[in-house]
């Protein structure tokens, strides 16, 4: 537990020298990491200002003419821009609690079972994490396409119900998202809260029974706050990310339908819809500076919050 | 012995995680089933659970255009298992540094691998970085290296993991007996921060094996390095852009009348994911024996 | 298998450098190749275009290596197997004719765009010729990737022959900003809008009768296909009639969507000069009522026409939809015919026309950092005129990728089909001079002479080469493109009110900028007059 190292006998804050030398053998095992994320990451940022630019093929990325915020003005300029803004981020809500109320749900069911199917549960749940967007779309489509549709054909009809046209109803279309999202995203997250759980030291669960506590308060009263770390963390994560959305989601899964729009637009297919033809890098790269940018700022509130109220659950 | 509750729990928990895996599965035969679906069918009735005619074409249609099939195969292969181990060997040591509080600079470390997470060069620049500096282009480290090795998020996991699960005393111990920081990294960290591993070397495995991104940008002369996912990528795109095109192209009509265009989309995603399936309950198996041998080794 | 193979490259490879060695130590007087340029030659002095190649020749004997020219193309199924085999064959000849080779960067079109932009942003790898379709030319110019042609007469000078045969009209149709950024090649660019395809033996079914005309096309009218859908309709009623896709202005009429989209279009491009909102016009609303019609009363269509995504002619194949519409050209209907796998019956609802577009919508430019434009400019003539290479380039050698038939036709030879091809990438469309090449089994043997005739007759559009350069309206485009992706196929497709639609449609374009943009557009557009 978190307690524990605080007050391990070696801590002794103050003698920098002795901490630093205490701390070598930590900066070399994260070293190479570090190298990578030097490579990977580091190392591109200064294209960024590609999105300041009047990019030039025969200026280069850092010769050509400044271009001061041009590159910005298409994802403010228009009505639409609320909408889209106001879709990604409810969305965003929604999937990070739901998914999260979920996925730890499963999981606690999944680390309490005692049988053999417990791993084919699990394989089975992660199974749609697997393919790409575009084949859920196929899928989505084999169950809400109006004439052949799983839904309309099979079981609206069993129940004599009329045939809905799905794809032009809007009101549907949030809860569709969040179903498809959730079910392709749960078997991701629970096998983190999964691998959370099954670090716990079980002495604690079988002091608690001797304690007569039954399984649900064994649940509350160990297993949710010992969570508590993974979970703060998966959300600021989730927060850091929250003006992007997932394209395939939002494009591919409504099939680009324009009845939908309304419900389906966010930043990301907006971009799209907009940049398809005028292919310039420096637009694109203006709407992810722009998106990044929100998430910083957000998730550097969110986590000075974070660190006010439980120190030791902050990112940094 | 199992106390009432207990047993009220465990049937309840059959029961939910049942009905969760068969809506995970159920679409996964449907995608199945319309791999075998002959394709004329399928577009005239749709998916179907039980079709009124099938066809293996489709499948037959990939490996006889696709003749570098199974040597994409075994790209993703090699490329899986060298990506997971590569990725596991930097990200571990760096999630257990991390989870130290006493290291000096931590706050700073955290925030170096956190800002990873947010912001990136864009992929002109991550390209040109990779290319003109690096110089990895046209070969089998463009699919390796750019993005998949490690990210923050994969270390922060981690890292929350060792700080709460793992018990300083254990550690204390060993360091008393005068074992150095890496011994006791390897042989009472590691073997104790199993689930982890596993889990983040499953996340890793899933995204090498999925990637074929890498192969679109980085390899413009080494069609020899497709990667499975890239080969049946361009093969769905290619055959997509030909159907939307086919005004344009001469004779298209000897090219096109023989693509089931549609079906040919599921047998795609079969054999993208089919063999990650098979392998998977081998391969964790293998993958956490490796893990407490090299535990115990160490 | 793959070591035999290497054998005998390297063993061309050496022929082929012997060959050229000599071919490259000849005296250009004698070459037969360059006696064009013979006649131009004054006093012993060599013309521009001769000095190029010797001055290559004499580099060559000095490093021993030919100035590779690099020409990046894409196809539907990548690099094909004979890539490596027809790039040699082709250098064979170029090594003589030119004293450079070629190198064949063959790209899937999955992945083109995305390479091929990469590269000319960064251009770690050599690219001298490529697609500028692939990559959107607006895009490419605006990006400054494309070199232009005409500075210090390069075209003029190194490429007489694409000159001769790419006419003013259509080098000044490809022009930005008064720039020559790229060149068409020869294709149809001309189309027959409003190309109604129907199954025959559904007209069969319902005693139809029609005469196809020298063309093997029927000309007709909207309210005539309307009788004969009906009809259909009731013949076969588990049937759909009719596969609906894409924009019916774009194919069915002659509107012209100058700058290359709908926000303000010419309504009738060979008198009219006024840019006009096409959502506001007359035949807009006609369109859109018919579809609606169609549609929501007769039952033609299918309920799911908006979200299937599969393609006109594989739903025509399956035996589900009776008809569909395109645009045609000559040797279209053995095309289309092949595509439905039966025998489909092409009306013609329209009249021919070349739009602003025609020229431009594929075309092949020079990147800006190709180390030798000189020498790319003279391989890109060569592509254009010699018939061999041009040969070569699209359908191979001889023997291996296809054998001559008895009528002058050319096809495959025994035991190679489509899949097992080496070479057979039916990119022809796309590639310098398609024409000069046989004709494959299945299209007219005059086909070449049949698409330039039908090319220089159709009328033009008055803005025909006028491109759109809205920079500075990317933020506009942006919101009209979302709003017309909203609307535009809902009201096509006749699952939206004619009326009340076509309103709220207008509106929200009118909210995302349209005005501004169609006056821009008339701005441009007035100053491109101005300047021709």
């Amino acid at each position: 537990m978190a307690s524990t190292i605080q007050t391990a006998p070696y801590v002794k804050k103050g003698k920098l020298g002795k901490r630093f030398v205490k701390s070598i053998p930590f900066y070399i095992m994260a070293l190479p990491a570090a190298v990578y994320l030097f490579i990977n990451n580091y190392m591109p940022l200064p294209g960024l200002v590609l999105a300041f630019k009047d990019f030039k093929a025969n200026k280069g990325i850092y010769g050509s003419d400044w271009y001061g915020f041009k590159n910005f003005k298409y994802l403010f300029a228009t009505g639409e821009a609320f909408t889209i803004t106001r879709n990604t981020l409810l969305y965003n809500f929604a999937f990070i609690i739901i998914n999260t109320i979920l996925a730890i749900f499963v999981a606690i069911l999944l680390s309490e079972m005692r049988s053999k199917f417990k791993s084919v549960y699990q394989s089975m749940i992660l199974l749609p994490y697997m393919i790409s967007m575009v084949i859920v779309s196929y899928l989505v489509f084999a169950f809400l396409s109006t004439e052949n549709g799983f839904l309309n054909n099979t079981v609206l009809k069993f129940f004599g119900k009329k045939p809905i046209p799905w794809y032009s109803e809007k009101k549907y279309w949030p809860f569709i998202l969040v179903i498809v999202s959730c079910w392709k995203v749960i078997g991701y997250n629970c096998i983190i809260y999964l691998s959370s759980i099954l670090g716990i030291d079980r002495t604690y669960y079988e002091a608690a029974a001797i304690d007569g506590a039954g399984k649900i308060k064994q649940i509350t009263s160990i297993t949710l706050p010992l969570l508590k770390p993974t979970i703060i963390m998966m959300t600021l994560l989730a927060i850091g990310r929250i003006f992007y959305s997932d394209f395939g989601l939002f494009y591919q899964v409504p099939q680009n339908q324009g009845a939908l729009y309304p419900v389906t637009n966010t930043i990301d297919t907006y971009v799209y819809r907009g940049l398809i033809q005028n292919g310039k890098p420096a637009l694109s790269a203006a709407a992810g500076l722009y998106q990044s940018f929100v998430g910083f700022v957000l998730i550097l509130t969110a986590n000075l919050v974070v660190r006010k109220i439980d120190a030791d659950s902050a990112l940094f | 012995m199992f106390t009432k509750q207990e047993k009220t729990f465990q049937v309840v928990s059959h029961i939910v995680l049942a009905i969760l895996a068969i809506n995970a599965l159920l679409p996964m035969v449907l995608l199945f089933m319309s791999s075998i679906t002959d394709d004329t069918t399928l577009i005239k009735e749709g998916y179907k659970f039980f079709p009124k005619k099938f066809s293996l074409y489709a499948y037959e249609y990939v490996f006889k255009t696709g003749p570098r099939v199974p040597r994409a195969y075994m790209i993703s292969v090699i490329l899986t298992i060298s990506g997971v181990i590569l990725s596991l060997v930097i990200t571990t040591p760096m999630a257990y540094a991390l989870s130290k509080k006493y290291v000096l600079g931590r706050g700073f470390m955290n925030f170096y691998v956190f800002f990873t997470m947010l912001f990136n060069g864009g992929l002109v620049p991550t390209y040109m970085n990779y290319t003109n500096v690096i110089g990895i282009k046209n070969t089998f480290f463009a699919l390796l290296l750019p993005g998949l090795v490690t990210n923050g998020m994969y270390i922060m996991l981690m890292k929350s993991y060792f700080v709460t699960s793992i018990p300083d005393e254990i550690m204390e111990a060993a360091r008393i007996d005068g074992a150095s920081e890496f011994k006791v990294f390897r042989t009472i960290a590691i073997p104790l921060a199993k689930p982890i591993i596993t889990t983040i070397g499953l996340f890793s495995g899933i995204g090498y094996w999925n990637d074929w991104q890498n192969g679109y940008v980085y390899l413009t002369k080494r069609d020899d390095l497709y990667s499975i996912q890239n080969l049946l990528n361009r093969m769905v795109q290619n055959i997509q852009f030909l159907s939307a095109n086919s005004q344009n192209v001469a004779n298209s009509d000897i090219g096109l009348a023989s693509i089931p265009t549609v079906s040919i989309r599921m047998s795609m995603a079969v054999l993208g994911i089919l063999p990650m399936l098979i392998a998977y309950p081998f391969a964790q198996k293998a993958f956490v024996k490796g893990i407490t041998l090299g535990g115990v080794k160490g | 298998m793959r070591k035999n193979l290497k054998k005998l490259f390297a063993l061309l490879l050496a022929f082929a450098m012997v060959f050229s060695i000599a071919a490259c130590t000849k005296s250009p007087a004698k070459d037969d190749t360059t006696q064009a340029a013979q006649e131009s030659k004054e006093g012993g002095e060599l013309s521009a275009y001769d000095q190029a190649i010797a001055d290559r020749r004499a580099e060559y004997e000095k490093t021993g290596k030919y100035q590779k020219v690099v020409y990046a193309m894409y196809t539907w199924i990548g690099k094909p197997a004979g890539t490596e085999r027809i790039q040699e064959a082709m250098n064979v000849i170029l090594r003589e004719k030119l004293c450079l080779e070629v190198e064949l960067m063959v790209l899937d079109f999955a992945s083109y765009r995305q390479n091929i932009q990469l590269n000319l942003t960064n251009n770690d790898e050599q690219v001298d010729w490529f697609g500028g379709n692939a990559l959107g030319y607006t895009a490419s110019v605006n990006n400054g990737f494309c070199y232009d042609m005409e500075q210090d007469n390069l075209i003029q000078t190194y490429g007489p022959g694409i000159c001769e045969l790419v006419s003013e009209e259509y080098r000044n149709a490809c022009k930005y900003n008064g720039k020559l950024t790229g060149i068409p090649p020869m294709k149809d660019i001309a189309i027959n809008c409003g190309a109604m395809m129907i199954g025959k033996e559904y007209l069969d079914a319902i005693g139809y009768e029609y005469k196809e005309n020298e063309n093997q096309e029927v000309p007709t009218t909207w309210d005539e296909i309307e009788k004969i859908f009906t009809q259909l309709h009731e013949k076969f009623p588990d049937k759909y009639v009719f596969a609906v896709g894409g924009n019916q202005f774009g194919q069915g009429s002659i509107v012209d969507n100058i700058g290359n989209d709908w926000f303000g279009v010419l309504l009738d491009p060979t008198k009219d000069k006024t840019v006009v909102n096409l959502f506001e016009s007359e035949e807009w609303m006609t369109m859109v009522k018919r579809m609606y019609d169609w549609n929501q009363n007769k039952g033609f269509m299918s309920a799911d026409a908006l979200t299937d995504t599969t393609s006109l002619s594989a739903k025509c194949k399956s035996g589900q939809y009776m008809a569909m519409m395109s645009q045609s050209k000559p040797g279209y209907k053995s095309q289309i015919s092949g595509e439905c796998g039966r025998e489909m019956i092409v009306f013609i609802l329209g009249q021919p026309i070349v739009k602003s577009s025609g020229v431009s919508n594929v075309i092949t430019c020079l990147n800006q950092a190709s180390p030798d434009k000189i020498a790319a400019m003279q391989f890109m003539n060569e592509m254009y005129t010699d018939a061999e290479l041009s040969t070569l380039l699209v359908w191979g050698q001889e023997g291996t990728d296809y054998v001559k038939t008895d009528d002058g036709h050319i096809t495959f030879p025994d035991g190679v089909d489509a899949q097992n091809a080496e070479w057979y990438h039916t990119m022809n469309w796309s590639l310098p001079n398609q024409y000069l090449a046989p004709v494959w089994v299945g299209d007219p043997l005059d086909l070449g002479a049949k698409t330039m005739e039908f090319n220089n007759s159709a009328p033009k559009s008055l803005a025909m080469g006028f491109t759109f350069d809205n920079t500075e309206y990317t933020a506009e485009y942006a919101a009209l493109q979302n709003v017309y992706d909203q609307y535009a196929n809902q009201l096509l497709y006749g699952f939206l009110d004619p009326e009340t639609g076509t309103k709220e449609f207008n509106d929200a374009l009118k909210a995302a900028g349209l005005d501004k943009y169609i006056a821009e557009k008339q701005r441009q557009l007035d100053a491109w007059f101005a300047a021709q």
